[in-house]
């Protein structure tokens, strides 16, 4: 049970981690989890980027940097497992050419609202100019008559679609309203869009009095509305009208809130949140439990712990309901479905987390982490996805497999190919065997250490053990662990000074790697 | 299809065929004899043919790729784009826009058109070659349709449309899948499931992620560009110190990456493992067939569109190494049409992909094979008339390209409508056009060149029967 709820509320826990969590209470991890405060970076980014010190490396090499230093040092795991999946849902990804401060501007909005509030926190998102770019209502305009234009409609269909209430009504527990004939109900028509892309109009980048800070500025600070460009009359959507004349700000936010109370919102989100956190295919059941908890902004634990102001849409409350299900805590083994499959950073995160690796410098992950999201190596990098749609969709329920046939929907499978299963494979043996930034500076490389495992390498059984309460829970397949023996008799420690120590690692290191790539250690035990 | 439409604007036929009666669709099958549903398989698969699907991500505007050239309709359109003519600099003289540079078009049945005039921007120039020379036919207004459709049939509520129109995905989805996102298997995957042999590891290879070719047992095939690369144990063998030489160690790794137990209790890792062992057994299967391919003399471009098109020419060299049969189909894709804004970025992704389809054909054609593959564009949508902005919003009907040795080119097939806000074939909020061919005519059309009969083309497309013409001809 330490494993499971570790593993799903953090990014990985060490064995010294696992072991003195037993006793110790859920829900008072949750509540101190909670009250750390958070981190954001814009301002030393800004400061790095003015003085034009990127230090050899990218903006953006920096910024993956931020998650990956996040994910794996940081204190809030909680906060950082609950930005990382606001980032694949309200997503921003960077993938043109364009300042990178306006990414870094949005990562500290993950940061910032993680455990917050959701509706505040699609206020700053609404403002940020990164999202006015990537989803084109920056310099949306009101209509205008005689040119034929109108209002850019991308961000008014985005938000509902994929940010608050989605395609189709929801119930409380996930599942599709349907009408008399068994169809699910549309939440929105074409109008409602166009009524709603009124709202989103007059967005400007920010325009600082300074002259010499007011290109840079530009690019990170919120947006403001300017009256010309701004539609001042009516604007009705999902049968609610915001009444003429609304100033710009307010009417952000009434539309915001309208989103924010509709019906499919807590269930909407709710879903989405529990398969990046603990269940790919969650119950009806579960869904409802946590999707009232967002809603009433509320979730007391059994054992009477309670998160959330009461404001609906309330980030600790949904976080806590969903690590904190009772489901997980009552010692039985998970059932058929109920697994999550983890996508490769997650996967790769519990490893380096796990695991122990030498001299782990924040300044070195710049070097180290902006290549593993490429194609052919972890093929997923944090706000990297190819479009608003994320790596892969919610709803997806793979075609010719044992999870479509039982109807489950299966999101991580999308992104999981042969292809995909090599790259792995590589970016893994990149941290496990080589270590990452020998060649920049020794000193600080981020390099496999492994001296627990190590201390076990002459002992099979031992080793393979300890991997396994370590990594996948004591569920590693028997064919597997046969596997490993074997190979550790192909890889003999040789009796020469010059050899001994490095063949002694590389038996830890393989034996690693079987259980890194087993189907074990991707699915959730 | 607009009835007793006596507008001034009457659409031209879609198709020479006109209105097949019962004699129907005899000798449509692209030159091969018909014979009865039973030999369907048999007959369809005589000489290898291949479909290839360029999906064109995001919406492509249409309108902005065939292009007005006679001096009324460019006036026409250029008064409703401004904003992005201005941002083309239109009126320069060397604007990618001035009427005056962009390469006419010969078109077969152009006397449909009237005395409209019709063209390429520069940097499609290739194109407008393989156009001219009878190798590509536009398929014009085309989109998700359930039936005929036009403004007013909307308006009173008479025509059943498309579900989640203007929606990205849900837009992809149907054009590819015919319904909404998960419902059904892609129309690619039906097609091969149809009249694919027993070995179906290689006959769908696609460079990008869609369920375009997925159905049953057919799963498609992620095609690299270049081979896979090496492992980073086959780069540097020495990691695995003593036992770097061993034959026994390399294998236990392989079977573990192939096939890792049957795990009964956990549906997710059962599919994982399905996925590891197909993987493993065709990934080896094609870097050896890679390793053997013949060099070629054909530069492909170097850029994303010219590596996919390398790479689906090289798959064709593989067909026989890979024994995949006479039946293949390729799903390859470019993003960057979902022009909000900045809708010049056109110039740069049109150049590119003229010079990636102009190298594959040469490599075609160097290899015979010219006359035996089709190139078919899909897209979301199309996109808005009007452009006050430098972009274009979501719309609907659009132009599709069909390009191959089998197509009977240099013709517009379907409607070309005139930038007028007015015309009855479009919504009259935005406006967007109201497409007049569907998605389904246009893949029967590709599936019955491809060797599927038309009965099990009515099953896959059910809506067919809602229009006039079940084959646009365009072979």
């Amino acid at each position: 049970m330490a494993y499971t709820f570790l593993n799903q509320a953090s990014f990985g826990a060490t064995t010294e981690e696992l072991e003195a969590a037993i006793g110790t209470s859920a829900t008072d991890w949750v509540s101190a989890q909670m009250a750390i405060p958070h981190t954001e970076v814009l301002d030393e980014m800004v400061a790095r980027y003015a003085a034009r010190d990127t230090s050899g490396e990218s903006l953006f090499a920096q910024m993956q940097a931020s998650w990956w230093t996040g994910f794996l040092h940081g204190e809030d795991q909680l906060r950082q497992r609950a930005a990382f999946a606001l980032s694949q849902i309200v997503v921003r990804s960077e993938t043109t050419n364009e300042p990178m401060l306006r990414t870094i501007a949005t990562y500290d909005l993950y940061q910032r609202h993680a455990l917050g509030n959701y509706a505040d926190f699609l206020e700053d998102v609404t403002y940020s100019v990164g999202m006015g770019d990537f989803l084109t209502y920056l310099h949306s305009a009101k209509e205008n008559e005689s040119t034929g234009r109108m209002p850019d409609e991308n961000y008014a269909r985005e938000i509902m679609q994929l940010f608050t209430i989605g395609l189709v009504e929801l119930n409380m527990d996930g599942t599709p309203k349907l009408d008399g004939q068994g169809t699910a109900i549309e939440n929105y028509s074409n109008e409602d869009v166009v009524g709603l892309a009124r709202v989103f109009t007059g967005f400007k980048p920010h325009s600082s009095d300074n002259e010499s800070t007011r290109y840079i500025e530009s690019l990170y600070k919120p947006m403001r509305q300017i009256d010309s460009n701004y539609e001042f009359g009516e604007k009705t959507f999902l049968g609610y009208t915001i009444a003429e004349n609304t100033p710009p700000r307010d009417n952000v936010r009434q539309a915001i809130d309208v989103l924010v109370a509709h019906d499919s919102f807590p269930p909407f989100i709710s879903r989405q949140m529990i398969q990046r956190m603990t269940q790919s295919n969650p119950s009806p059941a579960y869904v409802e439990r946590v999707a009232t908890a967002f809603a009433n902004g509320s979730f007391t634990a059994a054992d009477g712990a309670t998160f959330g102001d009461g404001r609906r849409g309330d980030m600790k409350a949904l976080m806590a309901a969903i690590v904190l299900d009772a489901q997980f805590f009552d010692d039985l083994p998970p059932a058929l479905d109920e697994r999550k499959l983890r996508e490769p950073i997650l996967r790769m995160a519990h490893i380096l987390r796990a695991l122990e690796f030498s001299n782990d410098d924040p300044e070195m992950h710049r070097y180290v982490f902006s290549r593993f999201g490429r194609r052919d190596k972890l093929a997923m990098a944090p706000m990297r996805a190819p479009s608003v749609f994320n790596y892969y969709r919610p709803g997806h329920v793979a075609l010719n497999s044992q999870t479509g046939a039982a109807g489950l929907t299966a999101p991580e499978l999308q992104l999981i190919t042969p292809a995909s299963i090599r790259g792995y494979s590589d970016a893994l043996v990149e941290f496990i065997y080589v270590g990452m930034g020998n060649n920049i500076d020794p000193e600080r490389a981020f390099l496999p250490v492994f001296s627990r495992e190590l201390e076990l390498q002459n002992d099979p059984v031992a080793l393979v053990d300890h991997l396994d309460s370590l990594l996948v829970n004591g569920a590693l397949d028997p064919v597997t662990r046969q596997r490993i023996y074997d190979a550790l008799t192909e890889m003999p420690v040789r009796d020469d000074d010059r050899y001994r120590d490095k063949d002694r690692l590389s038996r830890v290191m393989t034996s690693i790697w079987f259980v890194a790539t087993s189907t074990d250690f991707a699915v959730t035990q | 299809m607009c009835q007793s439409d006596t507008h001034a604007y009457a659409l031209s036929r879609r198709s020479f065929l006109k209105t097949s009666t019962a004699a129907g669709f005899a000798g449509l099958a692209g030159g091969l004899s018909i014979l009865n549903a039973g030999d369907a398989y048999a007959a369809g698969t005589s000489g290898y043919k291949a479909l290839i699907c360029l999906d064109l991500q995001g919406g492509l505007d249409g309108m902005d790729v065939l292009l007005p050239r006679d001096q009324p309709s460019f006036d026409q359109l250029a008064a409703l784009r401004q904003g992005l003519f201005s941002a083309h600099n239109v009126g320069s003289g060397t604007s990618a826009r001035d009427r005056e540079n962009l390469i006419a078009l010969d078109i077969a049945n152009g006397s449909e058109f009237g005395s409209r005039q019709f063209g390429f921007a520069p940097e499609m120039a290739p194109l407008a070659q393989m156009f001219n020379d009878g190798d590509m036919a536009v398929i014009g207004n085309i989109g998700t349709l359930v039936e005929p459709t036009t403004r007013e049939s909307m308006q009173n509520g008479l025509s059943t449309l498309p579900k989640r129109l203007f929606s990205h995905n849900s837009q992809q989805s149907i054009w590819l899948t015919r319904d909404l996102e998960g419902r059904k298997p892609g129309w690619g995957g039906e097609f091969l499931d149809a009249l694919s042999g027993a070995n179906r590891d290689f006959v769908g290879m696609a460079t990008a992620g869609s369920p375009f070719l997925d159905k049953a047992d057919i799963r498609r095939f992620d095609l690299p560009l270049g081979s896979f690369p090496r492992s980073r144990f086959e780069h540097s063998p020495y990691i695995l110190r003593s036992g770097a030489q061993s034959d026994p160690l390399k294998r236990i790794m392989s079977e573990h990456m192939a096939a890792q137990g049957s795990r009964a209790d956990n549906l997710f890792q059962r599919d994982l493992d399905a996925v590891h062992a197909k993987g493993e057994a065709t990934t080896q299967a094609f870097i050896e067939a890679y390793g053997n391919l013949a060099p070629t003399s054909v530069a492909f471009p170097n850029h994303w569109v010219g590596e996919q098109f390398e790479a689906i020419a090289n798959a064709i060299s593989m067909r026989d190494a890979l024994n995949v049969g006479n039946r293949q189909i390729f799903y390859t894709q470019r993003f960057g049409f979902d022009s909000h804004g900045a809708q010049i970025g056109y110039v740069e992704r049109l150049e590119e992909i003229a010079d990636a389809i102009s190298a594959f054909r040469e490599a075609m054609i160097a290899a015979g094979m010219w006359d035996s593959v089709c190139i078919f564009t899909t897209s979301d949508f199309g996109r808005t008339l009007s452009a006050g902005g430098s972009g274009t919003d979501h719309g609907w009907g659009s132009h599709a390209f069909v390009m191959g040795g089998s197509v009977a080119g240099g013709r517009i097939i379907g409607d070309v409508i005139p930038a007028d806000k007015t015309h009855p074939q479009y919504t009259r909020s935005r406006p967007r056009l109201i497409p007049t061919t569907s998605v389904d005519q246009y893949a029967a059309t590709l599936g019955r060149w491809f060797g599927m009969d038309d009965g099990a083309l009515r099953t896959i497309f059910p809506n067919l029967g809602n229009f006039d013409t079940p084959d646009l001809g365009i072979f």
